[in-house]
């Protein structure tokens, strides 16, 4: 969905009540607000319901809440919520494991584009929260330094030392990749 | 060598993430040729960065679920009313019996609650216990209500009208301000860019005190203002006599600065280009950005109501000489 269909369901949920477009607004942000409440909550049940209950109030509000930028909207409402979980400390917070490093990687003589793209992925998931979380805004949803300072509340130069450092990590993975194939 | 890797690093980031302009672009091109492997790994960066994402489809169950509780209305008011109805039927002093529980339960103990406005944006609402709040652009208000006490964080600036409830104090605090309600309104603007912390009293009475001084209270009567400097996260305590804004007159506080923005005006005293730009940028929502530095040391009294950004900044330019440039949502002075 692109900028002008996700404002135009909104009109119409805000304006007609309109339910099959709430739910394709739900479809298209669940996922990605479950991935990035993830990250915060500590947990994917925890993150199904702040996201649940985030489009619970979404709805109930949408009348009077006058919300311009919906998914700016959504990933601030979908961040507060969180802290608040955590903070009610309504679940223990155990925090997974970061996958394990993949220190078995299979060392082939020729990486196809495939399996360097798996092993770039790889090295994006075993960064640190905060870091993938940028990472995974800035790439996937096209967000700006700025929108992404402003929802998790930090400065936008966190926002691209982080993201700066990402690369980096990719860029580490490329030269081993390298090195494997070259010699 | 280093500092020019680093420098790299930063652009092929800003490359990537679609933030480049024409002068970074033309800065990573130079950086690329002293780099060449560099180059190559960034075209494969590029091939990974636009991989499509995996679409994920939420578990068809998710949506009806949370549409149920979405659609069971439960706001306080209604809920009050469904108690009574079911009260009913058990008889008079059942019915006693649930309206206080209703009344006590309902309203008071609610969890904290959080609500902030975009630059640009302006809100008013009303809180459980009946005080009515007007929250102005890029501010955030949290609130903690039960059976003993109204709290209040405010970082920005609100004016508050507060319901009297002797049993229940009403504190906001702000900064390293803290502001007691007797049963009144008030405003009070406490960004935390600008280092100061105001509170206005229009009607009734507030007690303020300081983090540093919580026993040197300071009583406000209508129409004083205080304001606490604080740098660094000190509380310079200098200005601690209340300052009278203006004398009591007609209630209707159209002509004080310290309440113009809620009814719509922008109202600047003396102020220099830079702290004025600030204004507006929470005020429309829009960034500005000096290329020239005197220009920020400008001063500037005046109103605004109905103008657009460049409207307001066309009057300006009757006054000093600069030039505005817009693109989006950026205005670049010099």
């Amino acid at each position: 969905m692109g900028e002008a269909e996700l404002k135009s369901a909104w009109m119409l949920v805000c304006q007609d009540d309109d339910q099959p477009s709430f739910r394709m607004l739900f479809d298209f942000f669940y996922s990605r607000l479950v991935l990035f409440a993830a990250d915060v909550a500590g947990s994917r049940e925890a993150a199904e319901e702040v996201v649940s209950d985030v489009f619970v109030q979404l709805w109930k509000n949408r009348k009077t809440a006058g919300i311009k930028q919906l998914k700016t909207y959504l990933y601030t409402a979908v961040r507060h919520r969180c802290y608040n979980y955590v903070r009610d400390g309504r679940r223990h917070q155990v925090l997974p494991l970061e996958a394990a490093a993949s220190a078995a990687a299979p060392v082939l003589p020729a990486l196809e584009w495939k399996e360097l793209q798996q092993q770039l992925d790889d090295a994006m998931t075993q960064l640190s929260p905060q870091g993938r979380t940028i990472f995974r805004m800035i790439r996937e949803e096209g967000f700006k330094y700025k929108e992404v300072a402003a929802i998790l509340d930090i400065s936008p130069r966190t926002v691209e030392t982080q993201l700066v450092r990402a690369i980096n990590r990719l860029q580490q993975v490329l030269r081993q990749a390298g090195s494997e194939v070259r010699p | 060598m280093g500092t020019s890797q680093h420098r790299l690093d930063i652009l092929i980031a800003g490359k990537l993430s679609g933030h480049l302009d024409e002068a970074g672009e033309a800065e990573l091109q130079t950086l690329l040729q002293r780099y060449p492997e560099r180059a190559a790994e960034l075209a494969v960066l590029q091939q990974y960065w636009h991989v499509p994402k995996v679409e994920e489809a939420p578990p068809a169950a998710a949506f009806d679920r949370m549409m149920a509780v979405a659609l069971t209305d439960a706001s306080p008011a209604k809920k009050i009313i469904r108690l009574r109805q079911h009260w009913l039927k058990w008889g008079a002093a059942a019915l006693v019996a649930g309206l206080i529980v209703s009344l006590f339960y309902l309203p008071y103990n609610r969890p904290a609650q959080l609500i902030t406005t975009a630059d640009g944006e302006r809100r008013n609402f009303r809180l459980p216990d009946g005080s009515i709040i007007h929250l102005n652009g890029g501010s955030r208000l949290t609130s903690h209500m039960d059976a003993h006490r109204r709290e209040l964080w405010l970082e920005g600036e609100a004016y508050f009208e507060v319901a009297p409830d002797a049993a229940r104090p009403f504190t906001v605090h702000a900064a390293d301000m803290h502001i007691r309600a007797l049963g009144t309104a008030f405003n009070v603007k406490a960004y935390p860019e600008e280092g100061r912390c105001e509170t206005t009293l229009l009607q009734g009475a507030v007690e303020v005190y300081a983090d540093k001084a919580p026993a040197g209270k300071i009583r406000l009567r209508p129409y004083e203002k205080i304001a606490f400097i604080s740098k660094t996260g000190k509380t310079d305590m200098a200005p601690l006599q209340p300052i009278s804004v203006k004398q009591p007159a007609a209630v209707a506080d159209s002509a004080l600065q310290e309440t113009a923005w809620l009814n719509n005006r922008l109202q600047f005293d003396a102020m220099n280009f830079e702290e004025l730009a600030r204004l507006l940028q929470r005020w429309y929502g829009i960034r500005i950005e000096f290329r020239n530095e005197k220009v920020k040391q400008y001063i500037f009294s005046g109103s605004f109501a109905g103008e657009s950004v460049m409207q307001a900044l066309h009057a300006l330019q009757v006054t000093e000489d600069f030039q505005a440039d817009s693109s989006g949502n950026l205005i670049t002075i010099y």
